[in-house]
């Protein structure tokens, strides 16, 4: 019959499926031990999304199975297996690709990998569920229109999949409460809800027990970790990148790219203070000869990216790449001399230009190595 | 058995009706007039009672407490003497709550727009008004007891379950998290501080969700819908799980509104699990509801009052499954503070609390007026235009969320953030907002084609003020049905099940509050961190009068990519002496904790007088009202004991000396301000509000300083 025939493509796709599991676990064996993967949470939640999702499947294919009869089933049946073995195959390729490119990064503690493996493993499911119940959509169509007479004793689908008892027996369900002429059915518990909120629980114990009992990072650990992740990643970039300008070796940029740049800065960040021009308001007037804090373009450079924070000039450093920085420290200087209208009175000390860079600048060597990386990590 | 003749009390039934009308329509263009303050930031209108930050709390108060609130009171007050078989037990109690009710309404619309609040979300009304809510409360709780004490039905149907562990949920979370000690009449402080009030706070704002806009509305849901689509609820053994799992996890799951925040880890987890716990129990209800549609569908096609139904419960079923998704801390880490969490709120206000009103109302008017709905077409159109508002509110509030949350962390490969001006990722939203008031507008518009339709009908039908209706008395005694399911008993018993129900709601509460208030490791105190100067204090008072929580957080979570914005991120102990506490929960500008020190005071009196003067394209409010009023500093020194008695370190007689220091440190900021060619009398209110952003999280650094 044709019960025999819709077990054995129930059968193949089971296979298909661990098949990719199977394929998986070869992939992970090496970074973890068995102890490590058991206290995984993200482990623990895919292999539940993983099993409920094959729960669902055997439901629907058991509703298929119920419904069909022979001819009908091994047609689409067909279809359906050569659909998910090609899926299959094919988002297994992918997924070893995908992992080979990003082995350093984790998803909630598993490998990228793992972590895809597991993801290709739930869309193949989706899809399995999906085709089956297009299968099931056509098989109440056609019973409908061919076999009208059967189609009565049928169970219906949503039926099944909450084992309730069908509209047209209900009467034997029915409890003998009335309120208001309100009644009560007392159908059973939805399996599918029943045993997902079992889940939760298990998972909710399994969670607490990880974080709390277990290896899970603290929300401290997972801050610091991050913050020292990508430090190294910084410092790898900032290796290969000519970004590692700072006060000590910062030079006066002159050619018009830069100083556009710079201007764009001024305006978004510095004019509120200093104004459109230049002329100074909240802050310091920027196109005289006199500076607070020294007007050579290492000082500037300085006074923007450390800031100085007692008299209402904030640190940029966060804000501005070192780069950055630099573009609008030079077009600062070219103000020089502008004489806007308006202009803020005198601040500071006198600053003669000649007498800057040679004198100013503590040629120290070593240190700028050290704070090319200051100058992006300061929190 | 003797039968008894009695009348239903529809006239109270009608009087919530009309107030969920007419407080719907406020509450809701309120809401709208919110929203488009955020697109144009001139309809703050520049006048203190228009601000966002007072009229915010307007409208989360209105539809919260008046709209759903009334409606709660039409739904039970109509369902309960039916379910009940008696009148309501005392009609001077049902109008002594029906009109204390609307005072305590009235009197929140007055005073949140005078700024008069407690700084505490969803529960800013300050204490004589909590007091008020209290004792209404009570009288409500009376008038259902004393009903279905004199009940001629022996048990008491799902929905009166719920009823009850609503009311008795909702006075224990009400007067728990409304502890504050009066300063005067309108002024009081919160008695826990920081972490602590934190944790009662969303262990109550979490609850009013759950027992105010969800459990009465589950009640309402099992008597209106099967009412309405004529089919037997679907299962009776569903109910029962779903109903005590459901009162029993959410009260443990506040702390998901805490994730990654200052609050200890453990408890931060037990909200976690407690949240995902909560899905099954939370779509046992939409379960219920929707099969009991079984048999019906053909029905729904034809019935609008059944089609809002099924969408409230389709919605409800939504926003349950994503709470408990964004209580997971990976997916918080992205949604909290963005409009995400906005998206969400409004899943559940506008499709399960809006629509299933709608519904209620739609079937229950005809009703009690013995006519026909004036218009099916309209109702329908209502329906359609409300649905297409509902999809274009969540829509763009999803979108803006993700955008928003994404562009705060980004990085660029040098390791600076790539947004660093917060406000970039605030004006990229704003055609977002736009499309969230159009969806608004609509929903709105559907509101006030449901008026006319029922004004339509109500004109043309006769009112039945009282409904005759009989039903035998009840036995003195019954002996229980063999072999009748175990549950049968409780229902029998009205008073044991709210014992039962107390019992169950206040365990997560003592599990989680107890240890974090006893034990002492939860908070690691911090010696550097000080109780603020006078004139801060006075500042802060000005922070919470003005709302300043609606739009900024108090909370450096821990990410790199906010202590790359913001620095250092918020520790515990940094709390202690904030009495309430002002963390937040959205930021529609940025987190404030950090911003001490960071900008000079002319920036601060610049920005407070014309945002867009320091960040152009702001849409912040102006607030030139703090250049002209003088502080009142009438209550310093009441204010300054009141802290010390609620265990803020004054040295004692520090009241006598407050408002000298206080006008020292005042002097200060003028002449800081001066140098900066900025001249104003060191009594305005700004001065301390400015005292105030300059010493938030700045004890801190002194500490790291001594290091």
């Amino acid at each position: 019959m044709g019960i025999n025939r819709s077990l054995k493509s129930i059968a193949t796709i089971a296979l298909m499926l661990f098949a990719g599991v199977a394929i998986a676990q070869d992939v992970v064996k090496e970074p973890y031990t068995a102890n490590e993967i058991l206290t995984n949470a993200m482990f623990w939640t895919l292999s539940g999304i993983t099993l409920i999702l094959f729960f669902i499947i055997v439901i629907l294919a058991g509703a298929v199975k119920n419904m069909s009869d022979f001819w009908k089933l091994s047609k689409n049946g067909f279809k359906t297996i050569a659909l998910i073995a090609v899926t299959v195959l094919s988002a297994d390729a992918m997924a070893q690709d995908a992992a080979a490119a990003t082995q350093q990064i984790t998803y909630g503690g598993l490998t990228s990998t793992v972590f895809f493996l597991f993801l290709v493993v739930i869309f193949v499911e989706l899809f399995i569920i999906a085709s089956l119940f297009f299968i099931l959509k056509r098989l109440i169509n056609l019973n409908k229109t061919e076999e009208l007479v059967e189609v009565v004793h049928q169970v219906s689908f949503l039926d099944k999949f909450n084992a309730s008892v069908a509209v047209e027996d209900e009467r034997d369900i029915l409890l003998d409460h009335n309120y208001d002429g309100i009644k009560e059915l007392d159908n059973s518990l939805p399996p599918w809800w029943k045993y997902g909120f079992y889940f939760t629980i298990v998972w909710g114990i399994a969670y607490l027990i990880y974080f709390h009992l277990g290896s899970g990072p603290s929300s401290e650990k997972e801050y610091n970790d991050e913050v020292a992740l990508a430090q190294l990643q910084i410092e790898e970039f900032m290796k290969k990148s000519a970004n590692a300008v700072d006060e000590n070796n910062v030079t006066l940029a002159s050619d018009a790219g830069s100083l556009d740049a710079g201007k764009t800065i001024y305006m978004d960040n510095c004019a509120a203070c200093h104004g459109r021009l230049g002329e100074g308001g909240v802050g310091p007037n920027l196109t005289d000869d006199y500076w607070l804090h020294g007007g050579s373009i290492n000082n500037i450079f300085k006074t923007i990216k450390y800031g100085v924070p007692e008299k209402g000039m904030k640190a940029w450093q966060a804000e501005l790449s070192p780069s950055q920085i630099r573009q609008v420290a030079s077009f600062i200087k070219s103000l020089y001399g502008t004489n806007p209208p308006n202009a803020k009175e005198k601040q500071g000390e006198l600053y003669k230009e000649e007498s800057s860079a040679a004198n100013e600048t503590t040629t120290e060597k070593e240190a700028i190595t050290i704070d090319s990386t200051a100058v992006v990590t300061a929190k | 058995m003797e039968i008894e003749k009695f009348s239903y009390d529809n006239k109270i039934v009608k009087m919530f009706a009309y107030a969920t009308i007419i407080f719907g329509l406020v509450g809701m263009t309120v809401g709208l007039l919110v929203a488009l303050q955020l697109v144009f930031p001139a309809l703050n209108f520049g006048f203190e009672m228009t601000s966002f930050g007072r009229v915010r709390p307007l409208h989360t108060n209105a539809v919260i407490f008046a709209f759903v609130g009334n409606g709660i009171f039409m739904g039970v007050y109509y369902s309960l003497q039916r379910l009940c078989k008696a009148r309501m037990f005392s009609d001077l109690l049902s109008r002594i709550h029906f009109w204390g009710w609307q005072l305590i309404i009235l009197s929140a619309a007055i005073t949140l727009p005078l700024g008069i609040t407690t700084g505490k979300e969803y529960a800013e009304l300050e204490w004589p008004i909590d007091i008020a809510i209290a004792l209404i409360w009570v009288v409500f709780g009376i008038n259902m007891f004393g009903t279905i004490l004199k009940r001629r039905e022996r048990h008491l149907y799902v929905a009166i379950w719920f009823y009850i562990a609503t009311f008795v949920t909702v006075a224990v979370l009400h007067i728990v998290n409304s502890f504050e000690l009066p300063v005067s009449f309108l002024k009081s402080y919160s008695i826990y501080a920081g972490v602590q009030d934190a944790l009662v706070q969303w262990w109550y704002g979490h609850n009013a969700v759950a027992f105010f806009l969800t459990t009465p509305y589950l009640g309402l849901m099992y008597y209106f819908m099967p009412k309405a689509a004529n089919r037997p609820v679907y299962s009776y053994r569903l109910s029962i799980i779903h109903f005590w799992a459901l009162i029993f996890i959410y009260i443990w799951a506040g702390p998901h509104h805490l994730l990654y925040t200052a609050l200890p880890d453990w408890a931060q987890s037990l909200g976690v699990v407690f949240s995902v716990m909560l899905i099954a129990p939370s779509w046992g209800g939409m379960i219920n509801g929707l099969l009991t549609l079984r048999g019906a569908w053909d029905k729904v096609r034809e019935d609008v009052v059944l089609k809002f139904m099924v969408v409230a419960v389709t919605a409800y079923g939504m926003a349950t499954f994503e709470g408990p998704m964004l209580s997971l801390k990976n997916v918080n880490a992205i949604a909290h503070f963005t409009d995400w969490i906005i998206g969400h709120v409004h899943i559940g206000g506008l499709g399960w609390n809006g629509f299933l009103t709608f519904g209620i109302l739609y079937w229950l008017i005809p009703r009690i007026f013995k006519t026909e709905l004036y218009s099916k077409k309209l109702a329908n159109w209502h329906f359609w235009i409300g649905t297409l508002g509902i999809v274009l509110y969540a829509v763009p509030m999803y979108w803006a969320g993700f955008t928003q949350s994404f562009m705060w962390k980004e990085f660029t490969p040098e390791g600076m953030i790539k947004y660093p001006n917060f406000l970039e990722t605030v004006t990229n939203l704003i055609p977002l907002y736009a499309l969230r008031a159009t969806g608004g507008t609509l929903y709105l518009i559907g509101a006030i084609m449901m008026t006319y339709n029922l004004i339509k009908t109500i004109q043309a039908g006769n009112f039945v003020a009282n409904e005759e209706a009989e039903a035998p008395a009840l036995a003195a005694h019954e002996e229980p049905h063999k072999g009748e399911h175990w549950h049968r008993w409780i229902e029998r018993r009205p008073v044991q099940m709210l014992v039962l129900s107390l019992v169950l709601i206040l365990i997560g509460g003592i599990v989680e509050m107890v240890p974090t208030f006893l034990i002492k490791s939860n908070i690691p105190t911090i010696s550097s961190v000080k109780p603020y100067t006078p004139l801060e204090l006075e500042g802060r008072d000005i922070y919470i009068r003005e709302g300043c929580y609606t739009c900024h957080s108090q909370m450096v979570r821990p990410f790199r990519s906010e202590t790359a914005r913001y620095g250092e991120y918020s520790k515990a102990g940094e709390y202690v002496y904030d009495h309430p506490f002002q963390w937040g929960s959205k930021r529609t500008g940025p987190d404030l904790h950090r911003v001490g020190g960071k900008y000079p005071d002319s920036w601060h009196f610049n920005h407070f007088l014309d945002p867009t003067s320091m960040s152009p394209g702001s849409i912040m409010p102006t607030y030139p009202w703090l250049f002209e009023k003088t502080l009142n500093t009438s209550l310093t020194a009441k204010k300054i004991s009141a802290m010390r008695s609620l265990g803020v370190p004054y040295p004692e007689g520090y009241e006598e000396q407050a408002e000298a220091d206080l006008k020292k440190q005042a002097e200060q900021i003028v002449d800081n301000l001066k140098k900066d060619k900025i001249e104003i009398m060191s009594d305005r209110e700004v001065i301390a509000l400015i005292a105030y952003m300059q010493r938030l999280g700045v004890d801190i650094k002194a500490q790291t300083a001594s290091k």
